[in-house]
Order: C-alpha cells, then structure tokens, then sequence
C-alpha cells in the first residue's frame, strides 16, 4: 500500500466514524417535528424485535412459493420441446447419431435448460427484494442468529437459496464482503439439499419403507441433517482453518423504494446467464459422455439396450469394491459415480441399468425386485448422496467463484471424506443397533 | 398523537377485522385445511398467514392511538397480503397453463381461488388510507 | 462483585450520576503516577455488589493524553465487567463518538442517554429503542439529577454483566482498509501474550493511526518485524 495513504489515518478513520454516527443519528434522532418517512414506517415494523425474523420468514416462504410453482408449466414446455426434438431424432436413418441426438444432447441439454425458469424465477424475487432496500434489513435482522453459528448475517440468504439449488446459493455468496465469511458459505453451501437430491430421496425412501410416514419423516430427515452438517462444519471451519469471528456488520440502509422494472431484469439476468453458459457446457459435454459410455460398443449393447455389456457396467464394476462395505452393489456405484455429474442421474441411472426406462415408480419397483437396497443401507445411501460432492455445474461454479484451485479441490475432498464418514457411522450405529 | 385520530379509529378497527380473518384461516390451512370452503392444506403458508394476521394485530393499538407505529404494521401487513395474493393469483395463471399444456387433467378456477386471494382483495382498502396519512408524512 | 467504569465526555452529568450511584460509599485517590483523580464507590442493587470507577473525562481514546491513558488503559488491563458510558443527549453526534471507540475496545458497555429531560423540554425525539438495536447495546434515558432513569440503568448494569455479550456495532474502514486490517489481525493472533490481553481488531487498527503507546507494546513483542512488513509503522 502506498506511503502516502498510511499517513494521517487517525484522521481517515475518525471521519469514518462521524460518518457512521450521521448514519445512526439519521434513523434515530429527530428534531421537533414528529414526521415520519415511509423509509421509518417500513423499519420499524421489519426491523422489529419480535416480528422481524417471522416477516422475513414469511417473504422467503413467498419467494420459495413463486419460484417453484409459478416455473412449472415452464419447466413442461421445455420438457416437451427436448422430447419432442428427441423423437424426431430417434427417426433418423443412422443409428448412431439418432441416439446421439435423442439420447445424449436432448437428454444431456434438457436436463439443464429444465431448471431455468426456477433459477431465472429466483434471481427475480431476490432481485425485487435487493433493489426494493429490503434485503438489506433481513441480513442484519437474520445476522444475530447467524453469527452464533459461526456465519455472517449475509451468508442466510445464500443458504437458503442452497435448497433449491447449490449454483445460485454459491453466487449468492457474493454480497459478502469478507472473504472468509464468503468462503465458509461457498464450502458449506453443498450441505444444503438441493433440489435435484429429491428424486433420490424420493425413490430410495420408497424403496426401504413403501409409501407411508416412514419414507416422508426420512426424507426431513436428510433436511435436517444438512442442515445441522452445515452448521457444524461452519463452527469447526471457524475454529480452525479460519480463526476469527465473523467480520463486522456494516451498517448501510439504503431509503425504500419501488424497484425499478430495469434493475431488477438486469439483476437478475447477470446472475441467471452464469447458471446458463457454466452449468450448460459442463452438464451438457458430461451427458454425452455418459452416453457414450452406456451406449458402446455398440453392438456389444444394441444401441444401448443392453446395459451389462456397455463400458459402463465394465466401470462399474471396477470401482464396486468401494462402495462394498456399505453394503451396495455396482450400479449403486455406478449411480452415484454418475451422480457426481448431476443428482438426478441418480434415478435416470438406476433406470437404465434396471431396464425400466426413467420414471419413478417404474424405477422403484424393479429396485424393491433387485433387492439391491435394505433399510440400513438404503438410508445409508441417502446420507451419502445427500453430502458427497455437489454435481460437477456446482464445482464448477465454485471454481469461478473462489478462483482458486486449492478451495475447489478441497471442498471436493472434504465433501467426499466427510460423506464416507458420516454414511458409515450410519452403518456402524444400524448394525449396532441390529438394524436390517 | 401523530396524524388525525378519527381515521386511525377506523383504521384500527379495520385492522383488527383482517387480523382475525388471518388468524382464523391460518390455522386451518396448517392443520389441514377444509375442502368445501376451498381452504387447502399448506402448513407454511398457513404459518405464513398467523405471520400476516400479528402484523395486523399489532397495528391496532397504534392505530387506535393514531401514532405512526401503528402504521407501520398495517403497512407491511398490507404488504404481505400483497405479496401472498398476488402469488396465488400467479398460481391460478400457472395452473391454467399446465392444463393447456395437457399436463393436468382438470382446471378449476374455483378451487384455486384460494382465501389468499379474497383476503388480499379484503386488504386493498388500506391504499386509501395510506394515501390520506401521506400529508402527515416526510 | 461487579466492576463497572463510568466513563463520558467532560460535563455531561457524570459526577452527578457516579454520586447517584454511590451515595455516601466514596473514595477519592489519585490514579497512580499521576496527579489525576481517580474516584470510586459501591453501590449495590438486588442483592449485588458493584464497584464503581468514575473514569476521568474524556472526549476520545487516543495516547495523547494523560487522562484518555489512564481511561483506556483501565478498560484495557482491569476489564470491568461493564462499561456505563455517560452522553449528553442533547448533543449525541459529538458525544457517540466515544461511544464507537468503547465499542472497538469490545468493553461491555451501556449507554446511559443522561440530560433527558433537556430533549425532552426541547421537543426532540430520540428512537432509544432502534439506537439500542443499531449499536447493540443496551440504551437507557437517565436524568442524573433527579435520579430518573438510574433503577433501570441498575438493572441493565446487572443483566448486561451476566450475559455474552451481543453482536455489536463495529465500524467498517472500506475494503482497502479492512484487507490491512484483516492482514495484521491475523500476524498479532501469533503472540499470545497480546492476543489475550487485547482485542486484535482494536490493536490494528491503532497501529495503522500510529497510536504511541500501542506501537510502544508491539514493539516490544516478537512478532514486531511481520507488523513492519505488512504496515511500515517503525522507524
């Protein structure tokens, strides 16, 4: 740092401080006439002792509501706009390229293009919040409680994003300022289920435990387990590779106002264009690798009917021994192999290894007759999906946004390790227990 | 006091009619809802409303007063009603283009006029008022 | 038993207060070294004991002066177990200041809005509970020489006393600033000596204004030739 710049700080940072006291005063103190501004309405309700936190709840649970639900006639339209391209490939005189159509860049494409609307839809309340100044006032109402477990006021709105998905949960991790906060977040993000995880849940559970209680109650378990694993991991970042406490909350109420159509589009179209351009090339070139794979050689499999033949089974059993102990078989380690790719190949790969096609209950069934699964290692199975590595769009997103080899690489084998562990204490207490 | 107490009274009452409104469907809606009064099953959204029905609830008091803090609440009660009513009017878009897209069997307008969305209607009134205290504002 | 410092700027009501917190339990010495006064008393409420210290007035915290030393070295090395920080609310923008600084020392403190019944009488609304939650400290309106306010001061002393402390306001510097600041807390964490006795965040940032007495501590510790290198701040 420059010489010149050291000189004089007392002064430099006395001046910060009248600023701040400006700051403090303007929100506080008022002279003889008793009006109010809009700006001090709005505060003092969100901003209140009781009711902040449950407002902010409320706004969130909104947010969650319009994303997920308002996207799914979009989310169809582009479904049915890949399989409808599919089909007309699938008619194609070579064989080979049908399928590469049909199979690898409608499949492969149309698994990513499918989450933009909820990504796109997402961004756009976020957006709406952050430019309304609303934003602003949930990070400090939420920071009291995030700072006792270990993570910056700011890093709530990240992790809650991390349910639906871990890539714009990531690159919300960018509103932190301090570079430590924001890399706790980023590593911790993946903890957080993100919605591709369901369908695994979903089928597994199913598997285990039929339809019923059981398999609902298992599934919030794996929520809650993330989060809990998160939290953890947060405190024990905190108490080792990165000492300190959260940094200081800075205080910067912009005045309320209507957003403004413009900002909110240019928002959100910053954040939704990574999701497409990274997300799309990665996800897309895996794909057709695992076409591929499944496919050749292709008279060995028939054009990819008969899987056991195909480089993959080969694969599959290679790194079976891996997964032994937990008690699965080759195509769970294929699929979770796979799943490091995008979750919900999970369910897809279980499917064409089983020869039952992609849905669910097709898939469960030929899962409950391959007996692959018992309740112990079922459940096992789900931890492990819940905690090992994020799907390959994710690391790379980390990647991008900590810049850094070192971090990517770590989260990948922290996450790993810590998924072997934890499934295998689960494993260890089942047998203890006598669980089947 | 801090603007005309005539109209706070009336605001307050007015609160307190929405607040209970809320405060009754909310509930409901969490424990499971009911199926002739188009009362659906959503545990959040039904805590989401108790959320709405304490901000109208708070308001009274200051209200009554004719102090700005109960403003305040009315205001972002109004704004949650807003947030939610116009959500599930979304919704109602949404569904109807699920079954133009042949994804869903039936569409029924009815059914998805959830109480989010009368009650929302029931809180627009409170425009009128926040304009008519805006003169006692900054 | 509980220490509690009183500390504030030059009159703003703080003997009044210290008298309305001791009575007649006074003892007057000079701090030691020094020809300044140094008073203290007891006071006890709901059964507890405190010892108050009424720190010399001040406006800031810096080692310019003998009795901004005295004030700060006694937060510093006797840690009391709260901080009552007297304002003037009539002139809360000079009066705040000192404030943030007790903040950055990270002492337990209570702000103590004395001269009330002024804003009051001038009409002047102060938002005590949104300054409370700003700061996060406990705010508590007093007029010291009717004795207004000071039960309720009591109780906060107390409550503040047996509770972690909460998350407080801290100044930010600009991100230039906080990235030096980030730098040298991390090589001050390496001496223990100093890590344990002084906020590190406090530390640097009196090292990047030059503080004598500080820069005098640092130069004394192991560590002094890291400081230079991330900061030349000697010789």
């Amino acid at each position: 740092m420059g010489e010149e710049l050291l000189e004089d700080l007392d002064v430099v940072f006395a001046e910060k401080r009248y600023e701040v006291i400006k700051s403090i005063l303007s929100q506080v103190w008022r002279k003889r006439e008793v009006k109010w501004t809009f700006t001090d309405l709005l505060d003092h309700a969100f901003l209140h002792r009781g009711l902040g936190i449950p407002i902010f709840l409320s706004l969130l649970w909104a947010v969650f509501l319009f994303t997920f639900n308002f996207s799914e006639p979009f989310m169809v339209m582009i479904e049915m706009f890949f399989s409808w391209v599919g089909g007309f490939a699938s008619g194609l005189e070579n064989e080979v390229f049908a399928s590469f159509i049909a199979d690898g860049v409608c499949g492969g494409l149309g698994s990513v293009f499918v989450f933009v609307p909820p990504i796109f839809f997402l961004f756009l309340a976020l957006a709406f919040l952050e430019d309304s100044g609303y934003l602003a006032r949930a990070a400090f109402v939420m920071d009291r409680v995030m700072y006792r477990l270990g993570l910056h006021g700011r890093s709530f709105v990240p992790m809650i994003m991390g349910f639906g998905c871990n890539i714009p949960g990531i690159m919300a991790a960018r509103t932190i300022e301090n570079e430590n906060d924001r890399l706790i977040t980023i590593l911790v993000n993946p903890l957080m289920s993100c919605s591709a995880r369901l369908p695994v849940y979903v089928l597994i559970s199913s598997v285990i435990f039929g339809a019923g209680y059981l398999a609902a109650a298992s599934i919030y378990v794996m929520y809650i387990l993330g989060i809990a694993l998160a939290i953890t991991m947060a405190l024990t970042f905190r108490k080792t590779i990165f000492k300190g406490k959260p940094s200081p909350f800075i205080l910067e109420f912009p005045a309320y106002k209507l957003p403004i159509t413009r900002n909110v589009l240019t928002l959100t179209w910053e954040r939704a264009k990574w999701f497409l351009i990274r997300a799309g090339t990665i996800i897309f070139s895996v794909m057709i690798i695992v076409w591929f794979l499944s496919s050749f050689p292709w008279e060995a499999t028939g054009g990819g009917a008969n899987i056991e033949a195909s480089y993959i089974a080969t694969f599959g059993h290679l790194i079976e021994p891996i997964v032994k102990p937990f008690g699965w078989n080759w195509m769970a380690a294929v699929a979770l192999f796979f799943g490091f790719l995008a979750k919900e190949i999970v369910v897809g790969t279980f499917g064409a290894l089983l020869g039952s096609g992609e849905e669910v209950e097709l898939v469960r069934d030929s899962l409950v007759e391959a007996g692959i699964f018992t309740p112990l290692t079922g459940f096992a199975f789900m931890v492990f999906t819940l905690i090992y590595v994020p799907c390959v769009a994710t690391i790379g997103i980390i990647a991008r946004e900590t810049n850094s080899a070192k971090w990517t690489i770590f989260s990948i084998v922290y996450l790993v390790a810590l998924a072997f562990i934890v499934a295998g204490i689960t494993i260890g207490i089942g047998r203890l227990l006598g669980i089947p | 006091m801090d603007f005309s107490r005539k109209i706070g009274k009336t605001a307050a009452v007015y609160a307190f009619i929405l607040g209970f409104l809320y405060l009754t469907i909310g509930p409901l809606e969490v424990a499971g809802g009911i199926e002739k009064y188009n009362i659906p099953a959503d545990f959040w959204t039904g805590l989401a409303l108790l959320v709405v029905a304490a901000n109208y609830l708070y308001a009274v008091k200051g209200l009554w007063r004719g102090e700005f803090k109960g403003i305040s609440f009315l205001f972002t009660g109004f704004i949650l009603s807003t947030v939610f009513g116009f959500i599930f009017i979304l919704l109602m878009g949404a569904d109807g283009l699920l079954y133009l897209l042949g994804e869903v069997e039936e569409f029924s307008p009815i059914a998805d006029f959830r109480p989010e969305i009368w009650l929302f209607i029931a809180s627009t009134p409170i425009t009128a008022f926040l304009l008519k205290i805006k003169r006692y504002m900054y | 038993m509980i220490t509690v410092a009183l500390i504030g700027n030059p009159n703003v009501g703080k003997t009044a207060l210290f008298n309305r917190l001791t009575g007649s339990r006074q003892h007057v010495a000079n701090w030691p070294g020094v020809t300044v006064m140094k008073k203290t008393g007891r006071c006890k409420h709901k059964g507890e004991e405190m010892e108050v210290v009424d720190l010399p007035g001040v406006y800031s915290l810096t080692a310019a002066s003998v009795d901004q030393l005295i004030a700060r070295n006694f937060i510093v090395e006797e840690k009391p177990d709260v901080v009552v920080h007297i304002v003037d609310s009539t002139n809360l923008e000079r009066n705040l200041y000192l404030t943030l600084l007790l903040l950055e020392l990270e002492a337990n403190v209570v702000l103590a809005l004395n001269m009330w019944d002024l804003v009051k009488a001038r009409g002047d609304q102060i938002d005590v509970d949104k300054l409370s939650k700003l700061l996060g400290i406990p705010v508590v309106p007093t007029v010291a020489t009717t004795g207004e306010g000071v039960e309720k001061l009591k109780d906060e002393i107390l409550r503040v006393s047996k509770e972690k402390p909460k998350r407080r306001l801290v100044v930010g510097y600009g991100e230039e600033f906080e990235k030096l600041i980030r730098k040298l807390e991390d090589v001050l964490r390496k001496d223990e000596k100093l890590a344990g006795r002084y906020p590190l965040r406090w530390l640097a940032i009196r090292i990047l204004e030059r503080d004598e007495d500080v820069l005098k501590r640092v130069g004394e510790s192991p560590i002094k030739d890291e400081v230079s290198k991330v900061v030349k701040v000697f010789g």
